[in-house]
């Protein structure tokens, strides 16, 4: 009889170990349909968005909000970015999105320009307003080849 | 008796179906079809020898006139503004959106000369909800410079409420300067620096 308390106890011990190290895992590994994600995910659809790679950062004023989850393309041949942005940041509808770098040779990332409309965008709708990236190198020659007169 | 009710039914049933086919059909006007009339009116406008002849203070207001049609500029100064518009009383939302039109017409009416003799070329749109985006190729015998139109529909008109060239948000590019500006100054201190800045383009010591 004593035995068999010992290795009921063990056995319980067991289980509640199990039982916490998924726990762990989950809370560790984010999964969105158990522990409800901390981010959500918006798409902006842009003209050219070269330079920018997945896992490039989303930026409101400088500070990281959250990153480019994917690249794609939409019905119309644009790029369309899949923006994984924190869920304390509201963004409302009149928001710009464009292709910036950091300094002039710097990593590409995208940055949010916030606005003051009274809806905010909600998971899966896309940003409408957009900044593509400035090809540089067409503009230059635009402007350094261009004139003939 | 029965055929003759569900004759009614059917009927009625039809008669709605038809009723919002038509509905779907004339919600949404095509943002293409409406921006090509009103620019072509307006480059024409433009060449006239009337509108070259006249006083800069008259081809300003002639037009943002013209442009009203499909421009909107309280939009436009709303979405410039941003967050602080919400905070605004009234008045000076309708004393801001006066100055920033103003801005506007006079460090670009330098500018009108240089378009006139341009082509535009539509290449594009996309619509989305009551949102559109009509793109277009300024275009002369060396240069092709890619303006879009982002535009809101209201009513049914599409009104254009920030323009994109090479790439380059006009909203935005206003957005950023004006929040430094708020923050630093506040909003009486923007009046002022607007009505400054206009009335030095006005006086044409400024070149934009």
């Amino acid at each position: 009889m004593k035995r068999n308390n010992v290795e009921i106890m063990v056995g319980v011990f067991l289980v509640l170990g199990f039982f916490s190290f998924a726990w762990l895992a989950m809370q560790l590994g984010e999964v969105p349909w158990l522990t409800g994600s901390s981010t959500y995910k918006v798409f902006a659809d842009f003209d050219n968005i070269s330079g920018v790679k997945a896992g490039a950062e989303v930026q409101i004023a400088g500070v990281t909000v959250g990153s480019v989850i994917n690249l794609s393309l939409n019905e119309y041949d644009q790029a369309r970015a899949e923006l994984q942005i924190n869920k304390s940041i509201k963004l409302p509808k009149d928001t710009i999105a464009s292709v910036k770098s950091q300094g002039i040779i710097g990593d590409k990332l995208i940055q949010l320009t916030i606005g003051g409309d009274e809806e905010f965008y909600t998971a899966g709708e896309v940003i409408f307003d957009t900044e593509s990236s400035v090809d540089l190198e067409s503009l230059i020659s635009k402007f350094a080849f261009g004139s003939v007169k | 008796m029965h055929i003759k009710k569900y004759c009614i039914f059917i009927m009625t049933v039809l008669a709605f179906w038809t009723l919002g086919l038509q509905g779907g059909a004339t919600a949404a006007p095509d943002p293409t079809e409406q921006m090509k009339p009103f620019l072509d009116n307006i480059i024409t406008q433009l060449k006239s020898e009337e509108f070259q002849n006249d006083t800069t203070c008259n081809q300003c207001n002639r037009i943002v006139e013209l442009a009203s049609e499909h421009f909107d500029f309280r939009e436009m100064s709303k979405r410039v503004m941003g967050k602080q518009w919400k905070h605004l009383t009234p008045q000076q939302q309708d004393q801001f959106t006066e100055l920033f039109t103003k801005l506007l017409q006079y460090a670009y009416i330098g500018q009108v000369n240089e378009y006139v003799d341009k082509k535009i070329e539509f290449t594009g749109q996309r619509i989305k909800g009551n949102r559109a985006e009509v793109k277009t190729k300024l275009m002369d015998e060396n240069k092709e410079i890619p303006v879009s139109y982002i535009m809101i529909l209201k009513g049914d008109n599409w009104m254009t409420y920030d323009i994109i060239v090479e790439g380059v948000s006009l909203v935005r590019n206003y957005r950023e300067q004006i929040f430094s500006v708020l923050r630093e100054e506040q909003f009486a201190g923007l009046i002022t620096l607007l009505e400054k800045k206009i009335a030095n383009l006005e006086a044409g010591n400024d070149e934009g």
